[in-house]
């Protein structure tokens, strides 16, 4: 497995996202969620989270884009202690660690795209630590024990790998992955995004009624973890196309009918996470020269898949139909716009310059 | 002998509807309509992408 050079600078990002998204979730379920007794207002601060963390990164990815010096990452965990400092204030921290966020994970983003010397191994690593941030801390959150020592130290050490390992010195060079098929450039971009929509949307939908105690409820984001971490280095090993449409296919069955199994379900959460650095890998494919722009676009996309959550509910009969037509519908949309390039950097850079890449 | 208990629970939708009705409605609202404007803005930001791209690829033309 080959991550590309700056293999300090991913331990940081890496371990950093842990720490980000578990104060961040920390903050909405334990100083947010606590603050508020109706369940409306609860759901509109989650939303409005979600809105401005993922909605925030294409732009704030285009900017880093023209101004490649900007430590936007750095900035975000500082916005993200902000937050955890405001905890009195709950919608303001809600707000401060909602852009801390979306800074953290662009700055994050750009340094995983343009490091990974064409392997989309280096991506599903960083994004992986996320999902166990995520359900780390909620468990966090909503325990009476833990104080709020632990996202404050998480966020000081996060700072400080960040200051000590992502110094961006060298010169700014263009990303080298070749994993975009060669149908033309919007509906590439279209179809790897839809795709990622529609899993958004299908991922809510996942019935899994085994989760009834604490740890169990951790099993998915593990599972979503390890999916992720995976799913780049054997689409690097395998071929993208390859890893994204098989993996996809494989976990329908094993999403449908893993309602009261938690190891079929998990099996299913677990290849169904594998292609998320597929389709990054996908887009940035397209945008050799914007890898801020190209990572912020799948925060975007995940937004509008999850969004319909907020505002209508499926009736139950129809959601396993409606799971296992999307998934399928997904795995030909990941099929259409991958193709199983190794994405060699000599090739790819070759490529690049003569113009292919950007068609 | 007039009966003073009450059997329904006062809401704050029953106090004060406006901020409510504001909290509920509005805030989703605004947002769905941030995210649709947040998509427009990223299909600009794309196609200036794109034409950068194909300008540094193809500086002759």
């Amino acid at each position: 497995m080959r991550l590309g050079g700056h293999s300090k600078s991913l331990i940081a990002y890496t371990s950093a996202h842990f720490c980000v998204d578990f104060t961040c979730f920390y903050i909405l379920f334990h100083g947010f969620k606590n603050s508020t007794d109706s369940l409306e207002s609860l759901a509109v601060g989650f939303l409005a989270y979600n809105a401005i963390a993922f909605g925030l990164q294409p732009i704030l990815g285009f900017l880093c884009d023209n101004h490649p010096r900007i430590p936007v990452g750095l900035l975000g965990c500082g916005l993200v202690l902000a937050g955890m400092l405001a905890l009195s204030l709950p919608w303001l921290a809600l707000v401060l660690c909602a852009f801390g966020n979306a800074g953290f994970h662009i700055g994050g983003g750009i340094d995983s795209l343009r490091h990974a010397d064409g392997k989309m191994a280096r991506s599903g690593i960083f994004v992986s630590t996320g999902a166990l941030g995520v359900v780390f801390g909620t468990m966090s959150g909503k325990s009476a024990i833990t104080t709020s020592w632990l996202p404050f130290l998480l966020m000081i050490g996060s700072i400080v790998l960040l200051l000590l390992f992502t110094r961006e010195t060298g010169p700014v060079s263009p990303c080298t992955f070749g994993k975009a098929s060669d149908l033309p450039f919007a509906i590439v971009i279209a179809l790897a995004l839809a795709s990622v929509v529609i899993r958004a949307f299908a991922g809510g939908l996942i019935p899994m009624a085994w989760r009834t105690s604490a740890f169990l409820l951790l099993l998915p984001g593990i599972a979503a973890f390890a999916g992720k971490a995976l799913g780049g280095i054997l689409g690097d090993r395998f071929g993208a196309k390859n890893v994204g449409v098989m993996t996809l296919l494989l976990s329908t069955p094993f999403l449908a009918f893993g309602n009261h199994n938690v190891f079929v379900s998990m099996t299913g959460i677990l290849l169904f996470n594998m292609t998320m650095p597929i389709t990054l890998g996908v887009v940035a494919s397209r945008f050799p020269r914007n890898p801020g722009l190209a990572f912020g676009l799948t925060p975007l996309a995940l937004l509008c898949g999850t969004m319909p959550a907020y505002f209508l509910a499926l009736p139950g009969r129809v959601v396993l139909t409606v799971l296992i037509a999307l998934v399928l519908l997904s795995a030909v949309f990941t099929f259409l716009s991958t193709k199983n390039s190794k994405g060699e950097t000599s090739h790819g850079k070759a490529q690049l310059h003569q113009g292919h890449h950007v068609v | 002998m007039e009966k003073l208990s009450c059997t329904k629970a006062t809401t704050l939708y029953d106090v004060a509807p406006g901020p409510v009705i504001l909290l509920l409605l509005g805030i989703p609202l605004l947002i769905v309509v941030a995210v649709v404007g947040i998509i427009i803005v990223a299909v600009v930001l794309i196609r200036r992408a794109r034409k950068k791209n194909l300008e540094k690829a193809n500086p002759q033309k």
